[in-house]
């Protein structure tokens, strides 16, 4: 008989939680209340701590979760798993967007949501910001629910791996350009998240590093040849740095 | 659209029974108004803003959806 212990703000939705990680009802449920909601110490909320006893014996996961991790920890993960994919799913029922299917993976350190649906360029967004706020909300809820955190990736047909390659690509050929002109370049403002992808792509790159010059939505990644000084600004003034002259010069 | 900044709302806070939205035909498509509880205000916002514009969009998109434009405000 499959049982499941919940952590939530009240008891309710605690049970509920687990109602729904279990695929039960309540009335073939047997639910055990292990810890009473509460003002703990300093402030500290403390949850309230559900066992919820499933008569019928459901499956905790659906069929199509693949999964790869293994012993204790593996639980936790699929226990996560059925909770992002739940949450995922209600937040698209109430947009509109029943028909979505979702599909779930776990990463190195991770959990994998890709959504299929036929409103993929509207769950995507222009440049991908509204697939960057539902996966920012989606952790949010998470974080704030459940007691044992994991990192949510929400995806919509593959876009997120598409997109990366595009930008691998893309910074290749761009490093291509910078180690034979050796002149560096600027590319178009990017989220953090894509300036992290074109900084771990140039990584093991002989001929070329990368940084980040700009601030704030205008951040943006400078692919520049080995070994020449930065730009610190746009109208940076040139410090000099270690040119092949005796004394070092203090730059301001 | 009201029910999902509902679900969306009390999932982020701390009181969900102090959340409560109301829904207004303006002159620029439908208006959200979002109350929560003062503790809650933070979660919702969010630092710099962030969880509010993550909520504007995600209500820009659904709103796409039946070809309707949404606002959202959040109510002290």
């Amino acid at each position: 008989m499959p049982e499941i212990i919940r952590e939530a703000k009240t008891v309710e939705s605690a049970i509920e939680a687990a109602l729904e990680a279990l695929g039960c009802t309540r009335e073939e449920a047997d639910t055990e209340i292990i810890q009473e909601p509460g003002k703990g110490i300093f402030g500290r909320t403390k949850m309230a701590k559900v066992k919820v006893t499933c008569a019928h014996g459901a499956e905790t996961t659906s069929a199509n979760d693949q999964e790869t991790g293994s012993g204790e920890a593996r639980e936790d993960w699929q226990e996560n798993i059925s909770q992002g994919k739940n949450t995922l799913t209600k937040m698209l029922n109430l947009m509109g967007l029943p028909n979505a299917k979702i599909q779930s993976r776990q990463e190195e350190d991770a959990i994998y949501l890709d959504i299929h649906s036929e409103a993929e360029g509207l769950l995507i967004g222009r440049h991908g910001q509204t697939l960057a706020s539902l996966q920012y909300i989606l952790n949010r809820i998470m974080n704030h629910q459940h007691a044992k955190k994991s990192r949510y990736i929400v995806d919509v047909g593959g876009y997120r791996v598409r997109y990366k390659i595009i930008l691998e690509k893309m910074a290749k050929r761009i490093a291509h350009k910078v180690a034979e002109s050796k002149e560096e370049e600027q590319l178009k403002a990017m989220s953090a998240f894509d300036r992290r992808i074109i900084h771990m792509s140039m990584k093991d790159n002989h001929d070329v590093t990368t940084y980040s010059l700009g601030e704030g939505n205008f951040r943006r990644v400078v692919i520049a040849p080995k070994g020449m000084p930065r730009k610190s600004e746009d109208k940076a003034v040139e410090i000099p740095e270690e040119e092949d002259q005796g004394g070092e010069e203090s730059g301001l | 659209m009201k029910p999902l900044l509902e679900f969306l709302a009390k999932s982020l806070v701390e009181q969900p029974e102090a959340v409560s939205v109301q829904e207004e035909s303006g002159t620029d498509g439908l208006l959200l108004k979002l109350k929560v509880a003062n503790e809650d205000l933070g979660r919702i916002i969010g630092q710099k803003g962030q969880t509010v514009k993550a909520l504007r969009q995600l209500l820009t998109a659904a709103a796409a959806k039946t070809k309707t434009r949404v606002s959202l405000v959040v109510q002290e």
